[in-house]
Formats: C-alpha cells, sequence, structure tokens
C-alpha cells in the first residue's frame, strides 16, 4: 500500500537533530516532506534545503514511531541523491580532521591475516585508526577458538548515505562480520552480513563499571541486543555531519553527555568514538569491545 | 508580504534565528492538516524577543503566526495571509516544580509528554492527554484548550492553568495570577487566553497545576448491545468518576473483532473502554459498581498490567483501522452534554443511511466528545460533504452542543461558527479581539472574519 506522510508530528519528538534545534527543517517530518518535493521537483535544492537533508544522522529512531510505517530515513537518502555527486568506485575519504589521509585511489580488498573461516569486515578506520582495539577483538576470537581472516575494504559508507551501493571484494551471499556500527547500517540489506557483537551474547550484558555509560546505535537495536546494563541511544552517525555541520554535532554530543549524566561514554560505533574524541577530549570515551575484552579476560 | 526593511529590522532582534530561505519556509508551511505561505519565520528565545516582534508587528501592519509544535488538526498555526511565523520551539524549558505548591512552570515550547515524564518522577501528575501529547506542546495545548482521554475525570487543560504570562499583539507583556488556587482579584482574564487560539496573545510561559499521581487502575472493556443500552452511561460514569470512558463505534468493531478474536465480550455493536484510577482498592470497587448497574451489557475485565495493556491497545488500534478502510473522508470532533451521545449515535447512522457514507465514531463517550469520520468514495460531490457536515453541526446545536470539543475552530470550522455562535456572540467575539488587536496582526483569519 502507498501510504504517504499524515504530518502528525509523532516522529519529531523522538529525533536527536529536532530535539537540538527546535526547527522543523531539523525533524524527521520536516526531512521526509522536504524530500518529497525536492525528488519531485516542486522545491529546488537550495542551501538550506541541502543542509537539512544532510543534518539527519541515520540513528533509525523515527521510523518505528510513523504510524503509517513510513521509511523516513530512505526517503532522505533518495534525495539526497538529487544533489550529490556519485562516485562509482569504492571510495575512501578524507578524514583529515582525525589525522587520516587516503589516497582516494580505487581499493581492492585482500585478505590481509588469519587463516580461518570467518570473514571479518573491520573498515578502514577501524583498522587505521584504532588498531589497538582491533588488537583486542582479534585476541577475543582467538580466545573463543574462533578462527577469522581480516578483509581490508571499505564499506563504502560516505556514499551509501547518498543512496550508493556498497562493493565488497567477496561473492555475494558469503557470510562476513562488520565491526563498525555504521557499516552494519550500510551494509546490512546484503544477505551476507552480520554483526560481530552476536559472538559475545553469551557475556551480554556487560558489566560497565558504575560511571559509564553505553552508547547504543542502530547495529544492536536493530538486532534486539542489550549490551550493556545501562545503555542510552546515539544520536546516530555524526561523522559525516561532522563535515557538514560541527555546531549540529557539537550540540547533538553536548545533548549525549547531559543523557549520560557525565559518565564515562561506551560508543559501538568507530565513526561516533573518532569524532566524539576529537570534539571532546577530556571526557573519558571507549569502543565496547574494551569492556567486552576484559570481561572475557578475566572469567 | 514583508517589505525588505522589515526583514532587516526581524533581524536585528533575532540574529541567525531570523530567515525567510526557501526550505524554512516550506517547513513552517503546514500543520497536521492545513497549508499556508510563509514570508519568514523566527525562533525567538525569550519573552522579550516575542513583544518587540509584535510591537513591530502591530506598528508595521504584518501578520504574526504563532507555533508550537506544528501538530494541530484546524490550521490554527498556518499562516493564510502569509506574515511571520512566530515558532515557540526553542523557549521549551521546564522552568520550575514546586513541591510544596504542586505546580510546574514551563516555557510554551515545552513537549506535553516530557512534562508529563518529568513530573511523573516526582509522583506527581499532569491529566491533560490529548492524542497527540507525545509531539505536542504545552503553549499549543493552552492555546487550543486541549482535552484527552482523562478529561472525563480529571478536566482539559483550562482546569491547570493556574498562572500565564502573555504577550498581547501591541507588545505588552502581562502576567495573569500564578500559583494561585482561588483569586478574585480582578477580572480573571487569564482565561480569555485559553482556548483563543493564538488570537489574542502569545503564552510566553504557563504555571501548570499538578495532582497527585494515581497507583492503581482497574479496566473493562464493555460490550453495548444497542444504542438505547448507552442510556445512563454518561452519569453512571461521571459520579462515579471514571478515568476513561472511550466509545469505539459501531462500524469499528466489526473489524477489531478480526484483529482482536478472543478478546472482546460477546454481542457487542457498541465498546467502550471504562477505567477507574487510584489508589488501593478504590478503582475496583467503582468498576464492579459501574458494572452491576449495567443489566444488559458483556464486559470484559482486566485482571493485571498486561491484560489492561491489551484493552487499551484495542482502543489504539482504532486509528489505524479507520486508516485502512477510509481513503476519503472529513473528520470531525463535535460536542455534545455527554447524556445526549446515545441520541448523537442514532443521528450518525441516519446521516450515514441519508448520504450513503460510512461513519466511524469513536472518542470520549463520558464528555459526550465524539471523533466523527465521515468517509466516502472517489465520486461522492464536494457540495454534498458540506451538505452532511451542516447537518451534522446543527443536530449538535441541537442536542445543546458545539461544533469542536478538543481541536478548535482554526480555519477549518469557520465557515460554521454561525450555526453554534449568535450573532450576538460573534459581534462580541470581533469586540474583544479589536481591543486586544486592533490592527488584526495577531493570527489573522482564524476562527472568524474580522
Amino acid at each position: 500500500m502507498n501510504e504517504s506522510c499524515v504530518r502528525c508530528g509523532k516522529c519529531n519528538p523522538v529525533c536527536p537533530t529536532y530535539r537540538v534545534s527546535g526547527n522543523e527543517l531539523c525533524s524527521p517530518r520536516g526531512r521526509y516532506l522536504l524530500g518529497e518535493r525536492v525528488l519531485s521537483g516542486k522545491i529546488p535544492a537550495t542551501s538550506d534545503v541541502v543542509k537539512s537533508l544532510l543534518s539527519c544522522t541515520d540513528c533509525y529512531l523515527c521510523n518505528p514511531i510513523c504510524p503509517v510505517g513510513l521509511d523516513i530515513v530512505e526517503m532522505v537518502h533518495r534525495a539526497r541523491e538529487t544533489f550529490f555527486v556519485r562516485d562509482e568506485s569504492c571510495s575512501r575519504f578524507s578524514l583529515s580532521g582525525f589525522g587520516i589521509d587516503y589516497k582516494g585511489e580505487k581499493y581492492e580488498g585482500k585478505m590481509s591475516r588469519g587463516d580461518g573461516s570467518v570473514l571479518l569486515f573491520p573498515g578502514c578506520l577501524v583498522i587505521d585508526s584504532f588498531g589497538d582495539t582491533l588488537e583486542r577483538l582479534t585476541e577475543l576470537l582467538a580466545c573463543l577458538d574462533i578462527p577469522f581472516v581480516i578483509i581490508d575494504a571499505c564499506c563504502n559508507y560516505p556514499d551509501w548515505f547518498k543512496g550508493g551501493k556498497i562493493c565488497l571484494p567477496v561473492e555475494e551471499e558469503t557470510e562476513f562480520y562488520v565491526v563498525c556500527s555504521s557499516a552494519y547500517i550500510s551494509l546490512k540489506k546484503d544477505a551476507g552480513v552480520r554483526y560481530f557483537l552476536s559472538f559475545f551474547e553469551d557475556v551480554f550484558p556487560v558489566r560497565l563499571p558504575d560511571n559509564a555509560v553505553f552508547v547504543q546505535e542502530e547495529a544492536s537495536r536493530s538486532l534486539g541486543l542489550i549490551v550493556a546494563d545501562r545503555q542510552i541511544s546515539s544520536p546516530g552517525d555524526l561523522l559525516l555531519i561532522f563535515q557538514q555541520d560541527s555546531g549540529m554535532v557539537h550540540l547533538l554530543f553536548e545533548r549525549l553527555i547531559q543523557q549520560a549524566r557525565g559518565d564515562v561514554l561506551v560508543f559501538e560505533s568507530f565513526h561516533n568514538l573518532a569524532v566524539f574524541r576529537s570534539l571532546f577530549p577530556d571526557v573519558h570515551s571507549y569502543h565496547i569491545i574494551d569492556f567486552i575484552h576484559r570481561e572475557v579476560m578475566e572469567s | 508580504m514583508i517589505s525588505r526593511s522589515i526583514k532587516t529590522c526581524l533581524r536585528k532582534i533575532f540574529g541567525d534565528r531570523f530567515s525567510d530561505e526557501t526550505g524554512l519556509l516550506f517547513a513552517y508551511s503546514y500543520d497536521a492538516k492545513f497549508e499556508g505561505a510563509p514570508d519568514a519565520v523566527v525562533f525567538p528565545v525569550d519573552s522579550d524577543e516575542v513583544s518587540r516582534l509584535l510591537s513591530l508587528a502591530t506598528e508595521e501592519g504584518f501578520p504574526v503566526i504563532p507555533r508550537g509544535a506544528g501538530t494541530g488538526q484546524t490550521g490554527g498555526s498556518i499562516p493564510v495571509e502569509g506574515g511571520v511565523v512566530l515558532s515557540l520551539e526553542r523557549m521549551n524549558r521546564i522552568l520550575e516544580l514546586d513541591r510544596e505548591n504542586l505546580t510546574l512552570t514551563v516555557e510554551p515550547g515545552a513537549i506535553t509528554g516530557d512534562v508529563k515524564s518529568y513530573v511523573a518522577g516526582f509522583g506527581l501528575y499532569y491529566p491533560p492527554d490529548p492524542a497527540s501529547y507525545e509531539f505536542s506542546t504545552i503553549g499549543g495545548n493552552i492555546a487550543e484548550n486541549a482535552g484527552g482521554i482523562h478529561a472525563v475525570k480529571y478536566g482539559v487543560t483550562a482546569n491547570y492553568v493556574l498562572g500565564l504570562e502573555v504577550v498581547l499583539p501591541t507588545g505588552e507583556m502581562i502576567s495573569f495570577s500564578g500559583k494561585l488556587y482561588k483569586n478574585a482579584t480582578g477580572y480573571d482574564l487569564r482565561d480569555i487566553f485559553i482556548g483563543s487560539e493564538g488570537t489574542l496573545g502569545v503564552i510566553t510561559r504557563a504555571v501548570l497545576k499538578l495532582v497527585p499521581a494515581p497507583e492503581a487502575y482497574a479496566t473493562a472493556l464493555v460490550g453495548f448491545p444497542d444504542v438505547s443500552s448507552i442510556r445512563r452511561l454518561a452519569s453512571t460514569v461521571r459520579s462515579l468518576s471514571a478515568s476513561a470512558c472511550e466509545l469505539v463505534g459501531k462500524n469499528i468493531v466489526p473489524i477489531l473483532m478480526e484483529n482482536f478474536p478472543s478478546t472482546l465480550p460477546p454481542k457487542t455493536s457498541y465498546l467502550m473502554l471504562v477505567e477507574f484510577d487510584g489508589f488501593g482498592d478504590e478503582p475496583k470497587r467503582l468498576l464492579d459498581s459501574m458494572l452491576s448497574s449495567f443489566r444488559e451489557v458483556s464486559f470484559v475485565v482486566a485482571r493485571d498490567d498486561s491484560e489492561r495493556e491489551r484493552l487499551w491497545d484495542i482502543r489504539r488500534n482504532v486509528s489505524p483501522v479507520i486508516r485502512a478502510n477510509c481513503t476519503r473522508g472529513v473528520s470531525e470532533d463535535i460536542v455534545v452534554p455527554p447524556a445526549s451521545v446515545p441520541e448523537m449515535l442514532e443521528f450518525l447512522e441516519e446521516l450515514q443511511a441519508e448520504f450513503s457514507v460510512k461513519i466511524f465514531s469513536f472518542g470520549h463517550a463520558g464528555d459526550g466528545n465524539l471523533h466523527v469520520n465521515i468517509c466516502y468514495d472517489e465520486l461522492f460531490p464536494e457540495r454534498q460533504i458540506e451538505q452532511l457536515l451542516e447537518a451534522l453541526f446543527r443536530k449538535t446545536v441541537s442536542l445543546g452542543g458545539a461544533l469542536s470539543g478538543e481541536h478548535g475552530v482554526g480555519i477549518a470550522k469557520k465557515r460554521f461558527l454561525d450555526i453554534y455562535l449568535s450573532e450576538e456572540s460573534i459581534r462580541l467575539h470581533r469586540r474583544l479581539k479589536r481591543i486586544l488587536d486592533p490592527r488584526g496582526i495577531l493570527n489573522p483569519g482564524k476562527i472568524f472574519d474580522e
């Protein structure tokens, strides 16, 4: 059935960007209706229209609320396609804000280490910037006797959020485990995709120290995982918003810190962890792997 | 149209919280039902900015349209003659909880659901619960005098507004009353603004009344075989102070029977969800008393919290059912004296037959406030819709009722206003409006023509 937006506004208060901006342009209802009109050509993609459509952080908190079952996030992505230049190749993008530079050439994936049957897909950011955490993950897998192979490839998230498709150096429907929660969201429609946290369900909820709170992304939420005994919702994936509107990212993270009531933040998204650390270096932040590692090693 | 020099003045007041860009003008052109075309949008952060805006508007003669969450059903926050949309969304703070006086002071953009959750954490209750409460604002609720499911026991928004700070269309800021439960000092001007749909003043602060949160509930789904068995329902639920009395009308029941086969009471034409709230055994005692006073009904009583949730799910399913079964139609929220509900239901049957439409009715039977969804196919002529609505409103008024219990008049019901209000009353409305808003700049084109 072709449902259309009934403009009830029920989606608005669950949206982190609406909450911090108090602006209908940064709300699910506003972006959905604007997206429809940009796609039909009724409204031109002026700078405030573009900014509005880019302000969605793909947290997916709005979709389940919609009483007519619209895929609000998908509409936003489709609308973005109308003004973004698409890059057909597997492109890596510059993260110069974090001291990471990519060459921008088309990347051919390769099997880099391990000799086992589980395909592990950490993603570029994890391999290049979170080597310690990746080591801990591989130690955990060794502990659990899970033989793995690491695929070093790009999930193409930067293109996906504009409606693009990813390209992976594996055959279709091969099962592989994604490590970054943002990569999982961009890949999850593929038949073979799994999320690495499912290896550790026996240790959930992870015991966090009293002054820590887990920031749950759509990845574990969509799988119904209760990862830690104290968890709050992420405002979504903020990496690309960071490059467009750092003011908004600041507000979203400030709100997150408020919700955490000043506790240490434990992320499952490497994107958000990277951006958070660069903006709030004095607030302690970790990845959940660090605590799962401690939990498994101590038992 | 707003001139460039006015826009310059607005930029001086609001800085980057003024915009006339394409996307923003679109985003502030709609509410849940209507569309308009603003010339600019401003986002004040305090009442001083609101005051400066309205002074300027009166001086220059341009329209200002106050807006909360933009979830209204009757076009109350839509510009009909262009102008500046005044969004209160950023004035959204909860300012003070006074646990001694049981009051909560809030800014108008505070979301009602947030207010309810906040006070619940302290064992307190802000009862007004319009269907939109999770996403509409206190300011909008006050401007429309919003009701809700629990109004049958607790009353409407007006019953919970102790104090208001309002900016008049001419720019003066006035505070009305405060943390007082009684006040016989001067005219009660506060109440003029409640339900005025943003046409007499802009609410910039409210002091809300709180009550202790109930702790126990007794809930039943009651099946009535026919309209005559519903007589005495209103007097019974009102004298026992039921906290909810929600009707599900005849055309909706068979569809719900399919979706909830074993949960509904047998032999049902009309369903009523009845609930009592309070403390200890009292709700159960009151529910038993109510059920024993009706002979012809069948009922299902919730034995625990999860059964209670399941009964409420049935009520929550009503709107989706109507949406799925009604591709084209109009929806009204007429209100009659509660004891006249059976007669109104009989009339709706006649209306359905006379015009060959399908009517889905549901809602707050304990208040006499029914949501009437009239559905018709693509071939139904437009002028017949008007005739149908006129017939509905005339019958409503003849029963001592009014056109709207909760949604307001806005743009939607303007043309029918004289069915309910006398000429003298409409003249009085206009005189009052002229006194407060001499240049007619605040939310023009709503409720009545000036």
